[in-house]
């Protein structure tokens, strides 16, 4: 709950600046932050005011390796971003535009238009002969697990197509209750941990655009967590893994 | 140090202009390394803090907003934000005892001090020594170390309460005083 009294709202901003809250009060705020400009303002208080202290820490010795690999890192999205010709709705190179993609507002508003979306574009494709989709470079099946860590059979289709677009498939049905939802990861880089692809909807199914996987190779793990409502508040997974398993390149005969 | 214009330099990230993210590098890595390895503590973690931080900024950068704040403090932020973060999953994970925390927090530099001697730190010198050592101690322990309340507690030996109540009664002084 984000208090109105002004009192409470600088002490709240505070604190999150401070990192004094816990996952859920920090999600919270972080939640509020896309929407209250004068909570913002109170946090950008604090950080502005505050910063002396971290300046007064001076300077660390910096590895001349390091900007090499932000460089790299850039050029793969970069790359990622230019392959092929993404739909429509994320045809947008600004940055304003990737970051709504990560909004999970925006996520929420849109899903229910993308799933009614997706539904239509496949009855349509079944009923004509529409241009053919991106061929599927990687296939997933993701196996359930139960809550003793016992996989149960298959629960998860990922897609990945030649254009990195990325394909959730529920096999399975999956409530996720009430302020929380699934989450889909994937770790190509033991050293980096599992990457965030996304909250999905209710029902799981969503198609994600290119720019979303930075990386795919064969035996690359996806697995799909209970998380709060809006995502993992730490960018990585907290919750139950509730479906896993790695990607196998696809076959490349056609039918 | 000469001045620099970091709004114009986010400015430039949010055009996709990699120059721009490398001059921001080449003026504040350092400094953003400094304040990541006091929170995470270790250089391989402080280093990958840094590496993602400069992604998202290039990423986020089109979200920076001049009107509320400097860019500097923005990018800082984000480091911040990042190293807190791993440092908060990490502590679930392993779960760091009190006494290695108080041995790594005493044999690095006192903030306080340091902000005696800066520049632009005499303001927030001056509001911090208002609040009394207790009080100061709790806010520089959470915002350059990186404690969590609990680790506060543990280590000013103080119940947790006492310390909530300090944190909330230091964060409205320090407002009225910053303001």
């Amino acid at each position: 709950m984000i208090p109105s009294n002004p009192a409470d709202r600088d002490v709240l901003a505070g604190e999150y600046v401070l990192g004094l809250l816990d996952a859920v009060a920090m999600a919270d705020v972080e939640q509020a932050l896309r929407t209250d400009a004068d909570l913002a303002r109170r946090v950008a208080f604090w950080e502005e005011q505050l910063l002396p202290a971290s300046s007064a820490l001076g300077k660390a010795e910096v590895d001349s390796a390091q900007w090499a690999r932000i460089e790299q890192a850039l050029a793969t999205r970069r790359q990622a971003l230019d392959r092929s010709t993404p739909p429509a709705l994320t045809r947008s190179k600004s940055g304003m535009m990737r970051a709504a993609w990560r909004s999970p507002t925006l996520w929420r508003t849109t899903t229910g238009l993308a799933s009614a979306a997706a539904l239509v574009l496949a009855i349509l494709l079944s009923r004509m002969s529409a241009p053919a989709e991106s061929p599927t470079r990687y296939f997933a099946i993701l196996q359930s697990r139960d809550t003793l860590g016992q996989e149960s059979g298959p629960g998860w289709l990922i897609q990945i197509a030649q254009n990195g677009t990325v394909r959730s498939l529920p096999l399975v049905d999956v409530q996720p209750g009430s302020g929380r939802a699934l989450q889909l990861w994937t770790l190509w880089d033991q050293a980096r941990g599992p990457v965030s692809l996304g909250v999905l909807p209710p029902g799981g199914a969503i198609r994600l655009p290119p720019e979303r996987l930075e990386a795919i190779g064969d035996g690359q793990l996806f697995e799909i967590t209970l998380e709060p409502e809006a995502g993992s508040p730490i960018g990585r997974p907290t919750g139950r893994i509730l479906f896993i398993g790695r990607a196998k390149g696809a076959a490349t005969q056609a039918l | 140090m000469e001045p620099f214009d970091h709004a114009s330099a986010l400015k430039g990230c949010a055009r996709q202009d990699p120059a721009a993210l490398r001059r921001l590098y080449d003026r504040e890595a350092g400094f953003l390394l400094a304040v990541a390895l006091r929170i995470v503590r270790r250089r391989d973690v402080a280093v990958d803090v840094l590496h993602d931080a400069f992604l998202d900024i290039w990423e986020r950068a089109g979200s920076f907003d001049s009107s509320r704040g400097t860019g500097r403090a923005w990018i800082t932020s984000i480091v911040r934000y990042r190293a807190l973060k791993y440092i908060r999953a990490a502590s679930r994970e392993t779960d760091i005892d009190a006494v290695t925390v108080a041995e790594i927090v005493d044999a690095a530099p006192d903030p306080f001090a340091a902000l005696a001697a800066s520049q632009d730190g005499v303001r927030l010198h001056g509001c911090l020594a208002r609040l009394g050592a207790d009080k100061r101690q709790v806010i520089l322990l959470a915002y350059v170390d990186g404690l969590s309340q609990s680790e506060i507690a543990e280590r000013l030996a103080t119940p947790l309460g006492t310390v909530k109540a300090w944190v909330r009664r230091s964060l409205i002084a320090l407002k009225d005083c910053l303001s």
